[in-house]
Parts: C-alpha cells; sequence; structure tokens
C-alpha cells in the first residue's frame, strides 16, 4: 500500500522539492509503506530477541564449560597434593639439597602433565627443617600471580582447595583466562609447603569462542529467514490491499467500473468483497441519479420543445394581430404590442431553457476554427450600437497588440461578448464601457467593464447563476432571461477558458472572459487583470464630449488601468 | 409548373391542428391557396389530388413520421418541401433533408419567415428563355428545366435543377455556400450551411458518373463549390 498522499493533502507541496526535503521525507517512518514498516520492525525485533537468546545460550555454555573444567581441575589438584605428599613422605631425614632436588623434580614432573592441559605448578616450603627454596615447573612468573590474599586463604585453609580464576599473560603478550588452584600439603617430618598450580583455560575460551561464532552465525541466518519470512508476509497483506487501493484510485480517477479481484474468505478478501460491493452500490446510485438527471434534462429538452409548437401558433397570431394594428381600437393596439413583445420574450427565454438543458445533458458540441478575437470583438460591438447609442453610452474599445487569433467556437464567443456587453450597457447607467483585449502564447482575453450600480465581490460569485438577480426590485429593462450569463459561462468552460466577474458596489463590475489559444489546453493566467480600479471621475472626464454611442478606438481614452498579466485562480466569481 | 396567374397551392401537413389553421390563415392572407391534412397517410392520399406547388411538413407526426412521408413524396415528385421541426440538435433536420426536403424551417418562426421560405420556393417563374448550358458532359435546358446527359433526361427537383444551373451559368466561379444559399435558397442572412451540403450530395448522387469523386460539380476546400470539367 502506498502512503503517497493525494494533492489534496499537501496542496502547498512544490512539484519540484528540494533533495534534502526528499531524504528527510523518506527518513520519516509515517511515510513509508507498510510492506516496509512490517519488515523494518520484523527486523528490529527479531534481532533483539535473537541477542537475548545469544547472550543467553552463550552465558550458559560458559558457565557449564567453566565449572566442568573448575571440578577436574580441583581433582586434580587433590591427586596432586597426595603425590606430592607421599614423595616427600620417602624422605625423612634427608638433606635440604636432596629434598630441593626431590621437590624439583616432583614439580618438573608434574607441571606440563595433566590431561593435556597445560599446567604450571610452584611448591613455596611454608614451615621446613631444612632451607628449601620455592620451586616453579616455568619461569618465575608464577609466583607473581600468587598474591598474598591468596597465600592467606591457602594458609587458612589448610586442607582446603582455594581456587581463582585470573587472566595468566602467556608468552607472547596476550592474557588468557586460566584457574589458580592452591592448598598446602604437611608432610609429617618434612614440613609444609604449599602447592600451587595454574591451569590454562584456554582451550575452554576457544571452545567458547567457537560456540558463540556458532551462535552468531545461526541468529545471522535466522535473521535472514525472519527478514525473508516478514517480505513475504508483508507481500501477502499488502498485495491485495495494495490492488484495492489502487481499485480505489481508479474510482477514484472516475472509473466507476473498478473492482478487485477477490480469491478466498479471510480478512483481505472481506476488504475486497466490501470495496466491490461500495463500488458496485456506488455505481448503482450514480447510475440512478445519472438516469434522474438525464430524465429531468430531457424533460427540460422535451418541454422547450412541446412549448415550440404552440408558441409558434401564438406568435404567428400575434403578428397577425400586430400587421393590422392600425385598425384596431387604441386599447388594443397597444395589447398587441405587449403580447408580440412578451411572445418574443418567451422565445427567447425557451430557446436559452434549451441551451442550458443541452449543456447540462453534455449535448453542445465546440464547433471551434481559427478566429481573430478582435474582430469578433469588433463586430459585437458593431451589434449592440445601436443599444449603446440609445442608452448614451460610449464604448471605448482598446484592442491589445499582436495577434489575437484562437481557435474557438465563433458563434459561442459572439453570444459570450453579446451578452456581456449588453449586460454592461444596461447595468452600466449610461456611463462608458470599457472593452480591451490582451493575448500572451496560450490565451487571449476580454475585459468588459462598467462603471455603473457595480456588485459587490461576493454577488461577484453568483452572477453566474441562474436567474439570479443582484437586487430582486431591480427591474429587468433589456429583457433579459436571467440565463444568459449562465449561458455564457457554459460556452466558455466549453472551450475551457474562464468567465469571471468582480466588481465594486456602486462603482462598477468587471466581466473577464479568458479562452485558451487552443481549446482544451489548460489554462494557467489570463493576459489582462480581473479586479482593477474603478475611476469613474476619469473614466467621465475622457468621454464627456461625446455622450452619444460613438465607438472610439483608441487607447488613450481611458486612465491606463494596470494591464499586467495576473495569475488568478479560475474559481474567482466562476462556476462550473 | 404553376404559373403565378393561379394562386401557390400549400399543403400543410401538421397534427396540430391550432398552427395548421394559424398557417392557413396567415398564407391565404399572403395570396396562396391553401390545404390542410392532419397526418402523412392522409397527406400521401391527397398529394396527387392536389398537385400543390410546395409541402410544408412537420416532422414530428403520428403514425408515419415526417422524414418517411419526405421519403414517400420524392419518389413520385420534386415538389418543393419545407419542414417544419421544433428540433435543430438532433439527426432529424440532417436525415429530413437528405430524404429530399429542400429546406427547413424551425419552431418557433415569424410568418414573415415562412412566406419568405415558400417564396422562394415557389418563386421561379423566368421569362421565357432558349438558354442552353452546359456543365460537364450534361446540357442544361432552362427553359424546359430539363438536364440531359447524351440525350438522356436525368430527372431533378427544381431545387437541384436551381444549383446545378447556378453553378453552371459562372462555370469558372467558386461559389460559398453562403453564396448558394442566398442564390439558391433565397436567405438573406447566413443560414445553416448543411442545407448547401445535404443538396450537393443528393444532386451528385444524380448526376456524377462516379458520385464519390465528383466532376461536375466540385467541391473546393474550405470555401465552396464550382462548375467542374466533367470526367
Amino acid at each position: 500500500m502506498s502512503t503517497e498522499e493525494g494533492p489534496a493533502a499537501e496542496p502547498d507541496a512544490p512539484p519540484s522539492a528540494g533533495r534534502w526535503e526528499r531524504v528527510q521525507r523518506a527518513a520519516d517512518p509515517r511515510r513509508w509503506s507498510l510492506a516496509l514498516r512490517v519488515v523494518v520492525v520484523a527486523t528490529l525485533l527479531s534481532t533483539l530477541a535473537l541477542l537475548a537468546v545469544g547472550a543467553y545460550l552463550s552465558t550458559v555454555i560458559a558457565d557449564g564449560l567453566y565449572e566442568q573444567r573448575r571440578d577436574r581441575v580441583l581433582e586434580e589438584t587433590v591427586e596432586v597434593r597426595d603425590d606430592l605428599g607421599e614423595s616427600l613422605a620417602q624422605l625423612p631425614g634427608s638433606t635440604s639439597t636432596q629434598q630441593q632436588d626431590a621437590v624439583r623434580a616432583f614439580v618438573q614432573s608434574t607441571g606440563g602433565q595433566g590431561g593435556g592441559d597445560r599446567r604450571e605448578v610452584a611448591l613455596v616450603p611454608v614451615e621446613t627443617t631444612g632451607t628449601l627454596f620455592p620451586v616453579a615447573s616455568s619461569d618465575r612468573t608464577l609466583f607473581d600471580e600468587v598474591d598474598d590474599e591468596f597465600a592467606a586463604a591457602v594458609a587458612e585453609q589448610p586442607d582446603a582447595v582455594s581456587w581463582r580464576s585470573i587472566g595468566r599473560e602467556g608468552p607472547d603478550g596476550r592474557t588468557s583466562p586460566a584457574l589458580l588452584v592452591g592448598t598446602r600439603v604437611v608432610v609429617p617430618g618434612a614440613g609444609s609447603y604449599d602447592l600451587y598450580l595454574i591451569y590454562s583455560l584456554q582451550e575452554e575460551q576457544e571452545t567458547l569462542g567457537f560456540v558463540q561464532r556458532v551462535i552468531l552465525g545461526g541468529g545471522l541466518v535466522l535473521l535472514s529467514i525472519i527478514v525473508g519470512i516478514a517480505i513475504v508476509i508483508a507481500r501477502m497483506v499488502t498485495t491485495p490491499l495494495k490492488r484495492a487501493a489502487h481499485a480505489a484510485e481508479r474510482m477514484a480517477g472516475g472509473d466507476l467500473s473498478s473492482r478487485v479481484e477477490v480469491a478466498g474468505a479471510d480478512e483481505l478478501a472481506r476488504v475486497g468483497e466490501s470495496f466491490n460491493d461500495m463500488a458496485r452500490s456506488l455505481a448503482q446510485k450514480v447510475d440512478d441519479l445519472t438516469e434522474l438527471s438525464y430524465v429531468q434534462q430531457r424533460f427540460v429538452s422535451d418541454v422547450s420543445h412541446e412549448l415550440r409548437t404552440p408558441l409558434t401558433t401564438i406568435r404567428m397570431a400575434s403578428s397577425v394581430l400586430d400587421a393590422r394594428r392600425e385598425d384596431l381600437p387604441g386599447e388594443l393596439q397597444r395589447t398587441t404590442e405587449l403580447l408580440a413583445a412578451q411572445v418574443e420574450r418567451f422565445e427567447v427565454l425557451l430557446a436559452d431553457l434549451l441551451e442550458i438543458s443541452r449543456f447540462d445533458a453534455g449535448a453542445a458540441e465546440l464547433e471551434a476554427m481559427r478566429e481573430d478575437m478582435d474582430a469578433l470583438v469588433e463586430r459585437a460591438i458593431e451589434d449592440v450600437r445601436p443599444l449603446a447609442g440609445a442608452r448614451g453610452c460610449l464604448l471605448d474599445v482598446r484592442l491589445g497588440d499582436g495577434s489575437a487569433t484562437a481557435v474557438v467556437d465563433a458563434r459561442r464567443v459572439d453570444r459570450i461578448l453579446r451578452n456581456l456587453l449588453t449586460n454592461a450597457i444596461e447595468h452600466g447607467a449610461g456611463g462608458p464601457v470599457l472593452v480591451q483585449t490582451a493575448s500572451d502564447e496560450d490565451a487571449v482575453a476580454v475585459v468588459v467593464q462598467d462603471f455603473g450600480h457595480g456588485i459587490s465581490p461576493e454577488d461577484a460569485r453568483r452572477v453566474f447563476d441562474r436567474f439570479w438577480r443582484a437586487d430582486p426590485s431591480r427591474a429587468r429593462t433589456l429583457g433579459g432571461t436571467g440565463l444568459g450569463l449562465s449561458i455564457s459561462v457554459s460556452d466558455a468552460h466549453l472551450h475551457g477558458g474562464w468567465l469571471q466577474a468582480w466588481g465594486q458596489e456602486g462603482e462598477g463590475a468587471v466581466f473577464r472572459l479568458t479562452l485558451p489559444r487552443r481549446p482544451g489546453t489548460e489554462l494557467v493566467r489570463s493576459p489582462l487583470r480581473l479586479e482593477r480600479p474603478f475611476d469613474r471621475e476619469r473614466a467621465d472626464a475622457a468621454v464627456s464630449s461625446t455622450p452619444t454611442g460613438e465607438i472610439r478606438i483608441g487607447p488613450d481614452l481611458l486612465p491606463v488601468l494596470d494591464a499586467d498579466p495576473v495569475e488568478d485562480a479560475p474559481s474567482e466569481g466562476e462556476r462550473r | 409548373m404553376t404559373s403565378m396567374t393561379t394562386p401557390s397551392r400549400i399543403l400543410v401537413v401538421d397534427d396540430d391542428q391550432a398552427i395548421a389553421e394559424m398557417v392557413g390563415i396567415v398564407l391565404r392572407g399572403k395570396g396562396f391557396e391553401v390545404a390542410t391534412s392532419p397526418d402523412g397517410a392522409s397527406a400521401l392520399e391527397a398529394f396527387p389530388r392536389l398537385r400543390p406547388d410546395l409541402v410544408l411538413l412537420d416532422l414530428m407526426l403520428p403514425g408515419m413520421d415526417g422524414i418517411e412521408v419526405c421519403r414517400r413524396l420524392r419518389r413520385e415528385s420534386g415538389v418543393p418541401i419545407l419542414m417544419l421541426t421544433a428540433r435543430t440538435d438532433t439527426a432529424d433536420v440532417v436525415e429530413g433533408l437528405e430524404a429530399g426536403a429542400d429546406d427547413y424551417l424551425t419552431k418557433p418562426f415569424e410568418p414573415e419567415e415562412l412566406v419568405a421560405r415558400i417564396k422562394a420556393r415557389v418563386r421561379r417563374v423566368e421569362p421565357a428563355t432558349t438558354e442552353q448550358l452546359s456543365i460537364g458532359d450534361l446540357t442544361i435546358d432552362v427553359d424546359g428545366h430539363e438536364v440531359r446527359r447524351d440525350g438522356e433526361l436525368i430527372p431533378l427537383t427544381p431545387l437541384e435543377f436551381d444549383l446545378l444551373t447556378q453553378l453552371a451559368r459562372k462555370p469558372w466561379q467558386v461559389y460559398t455556400r453562403d453564396v448558394l444559399l442566398r442564390d439558391v435558397w433565397g436567405y438573406r442572412h447566413s443560414a445553416d450551411t448543411r442545407l448547401v451540403n445535404v443538396h450537393v450530395q443528393r444532386l451528385r448522387s444524380k448526376i456524377e458518373q462516379d458520385p464519390e469523386n465528383p466532376s461536375i460539380v466540385v467541391t473546393v476546400r474550405g470555401v465552396g463549390y464550382r462548375a467542374g470539367s466533367g470526367s
């Protein structure tokens, strides 16, 4: 299972995180995969367990070896003591030199014997009749090992055998463990001797070392086997989880047919089954909703179409009446006028409804061709010129430099532009309307700005809602259907573009259309600024000389507003 | 073709009685003679008897639908057929045109628009002429409304004949679809270019030796059509 978190969880992570951050991230166990964590934990715990077992075994074996050897050493010591006692007892009354020779001979013969073990023997006369010197089987360093404390212990218990572990420095300078044994030999008539023996434990030490190496080697083999088992088990668990995770990811990506292969009846199989059940019920729900939504769209579409036939009759009737208006009395004349106007409005509303239902059904298709945006803007302005003239509204058009060609659906773009222009003229309160275009490598943009009643930035988010009105009491003078901006925003989205609104209460409103040069390429920024100042006085001053519907095209009419390209989130005042 | 001295007769086929009656009122007001049929079967039955100059055909009819009616009418006559439809976004329109309708009107429409469309289809009363045109290996007898290849008559509907004549009159000129819509169909504003595409296909299927590789009505990519040199 991957612990990679989705982009939603870490929105700030830049795509190219530094190497150090990557290292840090890799070192954080919370980011490791489950399998890795299982293996690491298993390895650590097994190592600890093996170390404990190894240490225990090693200690027990060492103790056993030591005790066994010690017991044998003590037995031997008693034997040596008895031998010594016997051999010394055969020399009563002999001279000191004879005794000395006998002792030396005994020490020499005893040292170096002893079951193949290296044994050193020293004999120290304690109370003798003659003058005897201490004798050692090897060099005299033997005597250095016998300190006063040990000598005292031997003297204290003349019949017992005293022993002690020592480190004996060998001829090569290395210290090896050894056992120092001491006892007192009392020979009647020949005095007392302290007998010291040193038994080397080198062999036992080597055995222990070997055993420890075996334990270590076995431990390592066992550890690697355990790691292998952990990997296998982790995989056994995580592979189905991974499959489930992939299936969930595919489903999150929109593929509702994504399912997990389920084998067996264990917990993991249950995870898979539950997932599949969930996916099935989700797909079913989505299908139901899609069906419902489809039925609703179909209904809207059918209603709109069904209304068309009677509407045609009404419209023709109204036209026939309208054509004979002169023959009618005054009141009826006005009645037919109203009838004609409202029938027309009804028809526009119906057309808009149909268009909306087409978007909702996803049936809207882009008929994109290479077009010059500036030309489209100019054409739309020509179309609304009479309206602007009637309102005494000046259209200040400032086309951007450079080529503004883009692959767009001219009919839809024209509809958007006409909508924005009509809106601006309607809500501009007779003030000027600024139309600005600009382009960069990836996008073309048109801004339509008015200096009228304005909208608050909060309302700007809602202007694209169907049938939304900033002020419910405000009359709709141009007979808009309340669907125009909603259709426009859908038209923009169909191009992969943005239609955004912004404004200030009492100061004006700005609408910005940004379209990619090629439909479908993702927009990241707009060549024009959306949030911009409303300098009404300077705007008025710039146009006060011609308060008509005259169109002026030039760069100097309005104060230069910030036209720097800015990055804007597409969510700004926009609905999808 | 009926001369204008006698009023043109229009057969209105629509199951909606109100609209049929209203169309009748409007058209009679413009000097047309109007007959109505509520469904396809009765329209087909009345057709030979009435011999109308134009059929106004609703696409959505109970029983036999408008497209089938159109197909059957076309089988026995080249009478101009004007479809009425409430849906423009479905394949209905193209299907209707391919079934032989000359033109279509989307509901709701202006009475003026209806009258203009009808007049565009029945207006052709040209002064007598002995004009003979040729296009490719075809000869066109403008006055007799006849097109022949090697003396053999090729039956064309009036619309197809007009389309061919238009191209044949100025064989050097490339006609855009918009120009053809204006000159042949009588549209003053831009209209559905599918009209041109479908009728060029229908015309080619009748006059071309190999409709897949047309040599008489040639497509000029990205512009429109012009007369070809023939084979």
